[in-house]
């Protein structure tokens, strides 16, 4: 499950540490076990996907309180008639002491170490004494991999996990550049290759491992940007303090239990009239076996929105409780009922409230008006009321600033445009939020208001006086946006929401009110689009060339100069195709496939034509002195998966030109 | 001792190969760039660093005169 962050730019530098000493021919002996059954690929709970589950646990003084772990070794059993001379390699991925083991492997390694054939033999045997040594790992193209954990979520906390160390090295230490203090802070460590640290410091962070010693090696990471993915998310990820303070709105609380899975539903109303914590292995129970992962999920889940506080106890090991403030406003909400802090105004006729289509099509109209400006900016009267630099800062990601001509859209810009409107909504409501700190306003009465605003019904007058200031301006905002309908009468204002709105905290997924689609495209490439809107217009020359336009109809044609165009800009032929799918016109949309397959096939066949040659930057050798020689080279380049071509009769070898170096380097070690 | 050379290696098909070869062969000796053919069917080769750049200038450049535009 992707758990998600707030915005988290990272940038890594990473210095490779201490060579271990020993990488002599030297087998030790030791025992070996295996665990599970053999039946089973891994412990599902770990190495199935690490170095293809061939995993082990190894004894407390390899795993050297953490640092042993992601170690590799070559371990091979002495029973001749049973065990292969070469035995398996595995890499430590837990620690574990058996009955004079050093290691567990799983069931596979295990198997791996016999002769084929004769798996059964060994594994009856259930200990067997065999000999390891340790290996320098290999894991192609990478010198270090480590992520982020999820438990990063929270702003305050970052922890990272060491997933593949080349080489013989281990990893001591990791430390975090502090730039106020202009020191390196250490991380904590706090299980085996898991570092953490409370409160890092924001912006970009530097990170070094392991005391500084011969052998450095810099390696940079790509940025890393980590994005909420809708609302509940953002939610989920404000610090402990707004968290705990959201809570006290009795429809936040709602909110958050409509948006749980619903493994995680159940368990917050089954624990809400209850006081005590519940011990954790009791509600493991409540699964069956084949639900361990639906409810680790759901305990993770619940945890990460502070809804269930973990308390460790050595005796009774953990348990859970419900959030008290949670629990009680949960509580007061299934006996009363939902009360909104305000009510709907009496309909007499002071007021005339619009239809729901009218409504319907108000939000619309306000929200295209809106995406308009956004992409043309600078052109036109401006449209709404939305300041310029709140535009601004939506733009911030879609328009790229150019000197001469004005901005640009980006090819984010365009895959934006071509996204369905829920996700737009919601990337500039994201936007909206994050800026809210900027504007001293904070967030989490932000989210309590969209909240509560969601929970409005759409199409009635709700009285403005009843909201606060900020609730005010927020309100203005949103009015342009084509989030709720503002009006005046003679005495009072007030705003009626919209279906845009209300939809606000629904998820993603199920999208309720689908638009109705409005292209028809043709075999001859010919595309009719009944719409009348300007904004539908400037998405149809993203893609293709526009014909003519008539009242109600705009008549274009897809070609390839068009799609070139596109192509140009950065949008894939998937993103086109998937919009035309999704907006077809209801009478299309019956027939299968709803776009003619040769238009789909064409638009597909000119996106490969741009892609006929491939170059890569690379180096040619030749002259090698011997066959041997050839032969490793060979096998080096492709374990580091830079092999373009080879020849082995002529011993000629093309290498790709990041692996050069290596390369190099592995020729001067054979030549000697 | 083993000999290497910075390059740029080119997959395509043999159609493209065709047009890289002539391309090679239309420039004065001085200036051609393709210093090996790699397969037989000419659809790998070995080419200097410089001329990524100009073939697919090259390669645009016959696309296009092969398409027609309706003047707008």
């Amino acid at each position: 499950m992707k758990h998600s962050h707030v915005l988290l730019l990272l940038f890594v530098q990473v210095i490779v540490l201490l060579p271990l000493l020993c990488l002599s021919d030297d087998f030790v002996n030791s025992r070996a076990t295996y665990y599970g059954s053999p039946d089973c690929k891994a412990n599902p709970q770990f190495g199935r996907d690490i170095n293809n589950g061939e995993v082990s646990g190894v004894s407390w003084r390899l795993w050297n309180n953490g640092t042993g772990c992601g170690a590799c070794y070559q371990v091979r059993c002495k029973i001749p008639p049973h065990c292969s001379e070469e035995g398996v390699y595995v890499v430590a991925t837990d620690s574990g002491e058996g009955d004079g083991t050093d290691f567990i492997l799983s069931p596979k390694a295990y198997g791996r170490m016999a002769r084929p054939g004769t798996e059964n033999q060994l594994y009856s045997f259930g200990v067997v004494n065999v000999e390891y040594q340790r290996i320098p790992c290999r894991y192609a193209g990478y010198n270090l991999v480590y992520k982020i954990h999820e438990k990063s979520y929270n702003p305050h906390y970052l922890a990272i996990l060491v997933l593949y160390v080349g080489g013989v090295n281990d990893i001591l230490a990791v430390e975090v550049w502090q730039e106020d203090c202009k020191e390196w802070r250490r991380m904590r460590r706090v299980f085996g290759a898991v570092h953490d640290l409370q409160n890092p410091p924001r912006g970009t962070l530097t990170l070094r491992t392991g005391p500084v010693s011969k052998g450095i090696q810099l390696v940079k990471m790509p940025q890393v940007k980590i994005i909420a993915k809708n609302f509940m998310d953002m939610v989920a990820s404000l610090p402990a303090i707004k968290l705990d303070k959201l809570y006290n709105n009795v429809f936040i609380c709602e909110a958050i239990l409509r948006s749980l899975p619903p493994l995680a539903k159940k368990y917050v109303l089954q624990m809400l009239y209850i006081d005590v914590p519940v011990p954790a292995t009791m509600m493991e129970e409540w699964v069956l076996a084949d639900g361990a992962s639906k409810h680790r999920v759901a305990i993770d889940r619940l945890i990460q929105l502070r809804i269930f506080s973990e308390i460790s106890d050595r005796k009774r090991g953990t348990s859970y409780s419900l959030n008290p403030t949670f629990q009680n406003n949960l509580q007061k909400h299934i006996i009363s009922g939902g009360v909104l802090p305000r009510e709907p105004m009496n309909s007499d006729n002071a007021i005339k409230l619009p239809s729901l289509q009218e409504l319907e099509t108000y939000a619309l109209k306000q929200w295209e008006c809106f995406l308009l400006q956004l992409i043309n900016s600078g052109q036109g009267e401006k449209l709404t009321g939305i300041s310029s630099s709140m535009m601004r800062i939506f733009q911030r990601g879609l328009l790229s600033q150019r000197d001469k001509d004005g901005p640009r859209l980006t090819e984010s810009g365009f895959q934006f445009l071509l996204m369905d409107t829920n996700a737009q909504l919601w990337y500039i409501i994201r936007e909206y939020i994050l800026n809210a700190e900027e504007r001293d306003v904070d967030p989490a009465d932000l989210i309590s208001f969209l909240l509560e605003l969601s929970f409005h019904v759409t199409g009635q007058a709700y009285n403005l006086n009843t909201l606060t200031e900020v609730q005010n301006n927020t309100l203005k905002d949103l009015a342009d946006l084509g989030l709720v309908k503002l009006q005046q009468g003679r005495k009072d204002s007030w705003f009626i929401p919209t279906k845009l709105a209300t939809n606000l905290s629904v998820s993603l997924a199920d999208s309720s009110a689908r638009k109705e689609g409005f292209v028809v495209m043709e075999t001859n490439f010919r595309m009719y689009a009944y719409s009348t809107s300007k904004l539908q217009c400037e998405i149809l020359r993203l893609f293709a060339r526009i014909e003519y336009q008539l009242p109600n109809l705009i008549a274009c044609a897809i070609t390839k100069e068009s799609l070139y165009n596109a192509f140009d800009n950065g949008i894939t032929s998937d993103q086109i195709i998937t919009f035309l799918q999704q907006n077809s016109h209801p009478r299309c949309a019956d027939r299968v496939p709803s776009i003619p397959e040769n238009v789909t096939d064409q638009i597909r066949l000119w996106e490969t034509d741009l892609q006929r040659i491939e170059m890569t930057q690379a180096h040619f050798y030749d002259e090698f002195p011997s066959k041997d020689v050839f032969e490793a080279a060979c096998d080096f380049a492709r374990e580091w998966r830079g092999l373009l071509w080879e020849d082995s009769k002529r011993m000629r070898l093309v290498v790709k030109s990041e692996v050069h170096n290596q390369m190099r380097e592995f020729l001067h070690t054979q030549s000697k | 001792m083993v000999n290497s050379i910075k390059g740029v290696f080119i997959s395509c098909d043999v159609p493209m190969a065709q047009f890289i070869a002539h391309l090679n062969n239309s420039l004065p000796a001085s200036q051609k760039f393709i210093i090996q053919v790699l397969k037989l069917d000419t659809t790998s080769m070995f080419v200097k660093p410089y001329a990524e750049e100009m073939i697919r200038d090259a390669v645009i450049k016959f696309r296009d005169e092969n398409s027609y535009a309706k003047a707008n």
